[in-house]
């Protein structure tokens, strides 16, 4: 009963986002006629109101599928796909986004309810430019929701037989971390339609002043730190999980979300100097149509099994078609449109060659060409076998090589840009500071220098160059800083941060895999592992070995760890528990590989120096977003007035 | 006017292009990518025995009966996958022989005494040579070689029930009687 509701409820919401573009059309094409603001009240608040109908008819929706979870329903065989009745109640309202037809539920869900946080925010717009938006969103919203009712139903009933047990969630996926990775990731992925719903309204209106870009900016702002926040917990989630001690694999889906973020990250740049300006205007319509087209194609990749990655989701052909077929509209669409109304947004500002404006500027192409090389690593693969009938797989030696010289410059330029002024800065202001910065943090690098290697030295002067032109603009600027201005610096810091733990990591590392048993140990850099113990146990749905791995240094205890091999009883699925002593100089981390014999396992022993920074360094990027989102200048109420 | 034209049309093409070619991807089905080796024999080799390096085999263990080569590493999440149903089809008397590919001789062993051995034989390619010679792209990977050494199919990736019974079972009930089933 409970999921039929829950199918019905999806199909009213599917009506009113139809009803909801219709009444937003209408109003936005009055309002176009009359060329003035007086607009049709009645169907301008009608798509409001039924903007906010479907969200709630899909929250119903989607606490239905939830109640099928949490009370065992494998009726439905969505949940008899992905649920186990010995399942810990956190697994299985989890397990609802852990397949195809409930996480795109939840993605529809989430669209939806930006939307609801557009229509309410109604007061800060003129209402036909309001009206196009919420349009357009509806329209987003539709083209999704017939994906999910007509190719991906997830009330779908195994009837008449219904199966005793369901078949239990991947356990990879039963881990905290993956309980709120995916949910971030599509809070980020969705949130991008709004600057992408933004960016074709001003089309539509040919309107794109500073103050829609200061409307734009905060969804921006606040999609980018969900992304984000995703990335850094579904890296954080590899390294503890996976057990290989890695944290980026350049896997085509991770990639998928990263180009997203890499021109977001463009986008929230491209958008200050838009407010702040008046200036490139186009481009930043065109990053955020691309920034949400990337967003498409990585559900496209991702659901459509056109790529082999570990995160592919059980996958069907005619899944994909339908959203190449919606990508290729929406994008195509908004593609023409850029072409035919673009030229009628003009800006005319000048501004100097050493301004902010051309740090920015550097800023997007740097960030663009890193798109396009992650673009180009994951999809060339793809294309070159279609062409060939080649197989090739681009890994990690192409991406270091390519991406890593683009960073270095990103860097560089970071450290220099927050010193550097709109329009003009005078070239006395900024030489300076920036010369004392830059001579620290080379006197730095080289004592480094002197001790470790030559990259480790490259890697802590571009870091302390950046904190250091950081502590110095707070120091000259802090009489006047906004939010937004310490959103920049802690979000830099961020990045500095994130440069810092990479560099150091990858460059200081040490791995090893060893055979061990009992009373063994082994010398990783200052530390001595030593296996004391191996001990069978059992959770609530698995049974499991727990190794002891006591680690010393200089004869002192330093900890003891407790790695697992867990095996799950449901579907027979090994999977280790890796164990990690953190701390913020350094991780000790231990995973049990496979049985060699009786009480003899490989073990594999990773000693990893600021490694914790990298995720440190995301948060802090995240953080920045976050404080940049609270400025009071995205809070005014009143209405902006146009002719 | 013409520099318009092609400003305004050359993105649009480029964006189809990119559409079309995504769809032709969709298409494709990886894992039945046709070998260089199809219906020709299987090259020759000389590979040392898996459980015993002293012994050595090379083609002529293979001929005289239809059989099936799965290419397999310890290192590889799929080949612990399907070894459950390769391990049923072995009992179920169909044979198996397995090429343990670019892998490490005390892991392999390991490996196959936690899991089973379902394979008549095993042939050790520690440093992946004869899999270059077959043309191995990924593990895992299945042959079907007929009872005169000939290649007849090959089938990329993680083996599994439906892929079994749609493109193996046919293919070699054909083979045996020479009469073709409808899959």
């Amino acid at each position: 009963m409970i999921p039929e509701l829950g199918h019905f409820a999806l199909i009213l919401a599917f009506c009113f986002a139809v009803m909801q573009t219709v009444a937003g059309g209408k109003s936005a094409l009055l309002a176009a006629q009359s060329y003035t603001n007086a607009i049709d009240t009645t169907s301008s608040k009608a798509a409001v109101l039924f903007c906010l109908a479907q969200f709630i008819f899909l929250l119903i929706s989607f606490i239905s599928l939830e109640y099928a979870f949490i009370t065992n329903d494998f009726s439905v065989v969505y949940v008899s796909a992905q649920s186990h009745s010995d399942l810990p109640l956190m697994y299985r309202i989890s397990g609802l986004w852990g397949g195809h037809e409930g996480s795109l539920l939840l993605w529809v869900l989430m669209l939806s309810g930006w939307g609801a946080m557009v229509a309410l925010r109604r007061k800060a717009l003129p209402r036909s430019t309001h009206a196009t938006l919420i349009a357009i969103l509806g329209l987003l919203s539709l083209g999704f929701l017939a994906f999910i009712l007509f190719t991906s139903n997830p009330f779908a009933r195994l009837l008449p037989i219904i199966p005793i047990e369901g078949q239990d969630l991947n356990p990879l996926l039963q881990d905290p971390a993956l309980i709120i990775h995916p949910p971030l990731l599509y809070m980020g992925y969705v949130g991008f339609s709004v600057a992408f719903a933004c960016a074709v309204t001003a089309l539509i209106t040919g309107r794109f002043d500073r103050a829609y870009a200061r409307w734009m900016r905060p969804w921006t702002l606040m999609a980018w730190l969900f992304l984000t926040l995703g990335i850094v917990i579904g890296s954080w989630w590899a390294y503890y999980v996976l057990g290989w001690g890695g944290w980026w694999f350049w896997d085509p889906v991770e990639n998928a979300s990263f180009m997203p973020w890499l021109l977001g990250c463009a986008l929230i740049h491209t958008l200050a100097v838009v407010e702040k300006r008046n200036a490139f205007k186009r481009w930043a319509i065109l990053l955020a149509m691309t920034t949400f087209f990337l967003c498409l194609l990585g559900t496209f990749l991702v659901r459509s099994g056109i790529l082999t990655s570990v995160h592919a989701f059980a996958n069907d052909p005619e899944r994909g078609l339908y959203i190449l077929i919606f990508l290729a509209v929406v994008m195509g669409a908004a593609l023409v449109l850029y072409l035919w109304r673009a030229p009628q947004i003009k800006h005319t500002v000048g501004f100097d060659y050493l301004s902010r404006e051309n740090f920015l500027l550097i800023n997007n192409v740097l960030l663009t060409l890193a798109c396009a090389t992650v673009f180009l690593g994951t999809l060339y693969p793809l294309f070159l076998e279609i062409f060939t009938q080649n197989k090739i797989s681009v890994g990690p030696p192409y991406f270091s090589s390519v991406f890593v010289p683009l960073m270095i410059f990103l860097f560089i330029f970071m450290g220099a840009a927050p010193q550097s002024e709109f329009k003009t800065t005078p070239a006395r202001s900024f030489i300076l500071p920036l010369s004392i910065s830059a001579v620290s943090a080379l006197v730095l690098a080289g004592i480094v220098g002197f001790f470790l290697p030559f990259g480790v030295m490259i890697t802590v002067a571009l870091g302390t160059w950046i904190i250091f032109t950081l502590l110095e603009n707070l120091l000259i600027h802090y009489k006047s800083l906004t939010a937004s201005n310490y959103g920049m610096v802690i979000a830099h810091l961020g990045a500095a941060v994130l440069l810092l733990g990479v560099g150091l990591s990858k460059q200081m590392e040490i791995e090893t895999d060893v055979s061990m048993q009992v009373g063994d140990h082994v010398l990783v850099g200052p530390y001595t592992f030593t296996l004391t113990g191996l001990n069978p146990g059992f959770g609530p749905n698995y049974t499991t070995i727990i190794g002891d791995i006591q680690i010393t240094r200089k004869d002192k205890l330093v900890t003891v760890l407790h790695p697992e091999k867990r095996t799950y009883t449901a579907n027979n699925i090994a999977q280790s528990q890796t164990a990690i002593a953190p701390g913020l100089l350094r991780d000790l981390y231990v995973a049990l590989g496979e049985p060699l014999g009786k009480n003899r396992w490989s073990v594999r022993v990773y000693y990893k120096p600021f490694v914790r920074w990298i995720w440190l360094g995301g948060l802090l990027i995240a953080a920045g977003a976050l404080c940049a989102f609270f400025d009071k200048r995205y809070r005014i109420k009143s209405r902006v007035q146009y002719v | 006017m013409f520099r318009k034209i092609v400003w305004l049309g050359l993105p649009i093409l480029l964006f189809f292009i990119f559409i079309y070619l995504l769809a032709q991807g969709l298409t494709r089905t990886p894992n039945q990518m046709p070998t260089a080796l199809l219906d020709k024999p299987l090259p020759e080799f000389s590979l040392n025995d898996l459980f015993d390096a002293q012994v050595f085999y090379d083609k002529s263990v293979l001929l005289n009966e239809v059989i099936l080569i799965n290419v397999f590493a310890s290192w590889c999440p799929p080949c612990a996958a399907e070894h459950g149903l390769i391990m049923e089809l072995a009992k179920q008397g169909f044979h198996f022989y397995g090429l343990n590919y670019q892998d490490e001789r005390l892991d392999a062993l390991t490996w196959l005494n936690v899991r089973g051995n379902p394979y008549e034989k095993v042939f050790y390619d520690k440093l992946g040579g004869v899999g270059i010679d077959w043309g191995v792209i990924a593990v895992p990977e299945t042959f079907l070689i007929d009872a005169q050494g000939i290649v007849r199919y090959r089938y990329i990736g993680e083996l599994t029930s439906s892929i079994w019974n749609k493109e193996f079972l046919p293919r070699i009930q054909h083979l045996k009687t020479g009469v073709v089933h409808a899959p």
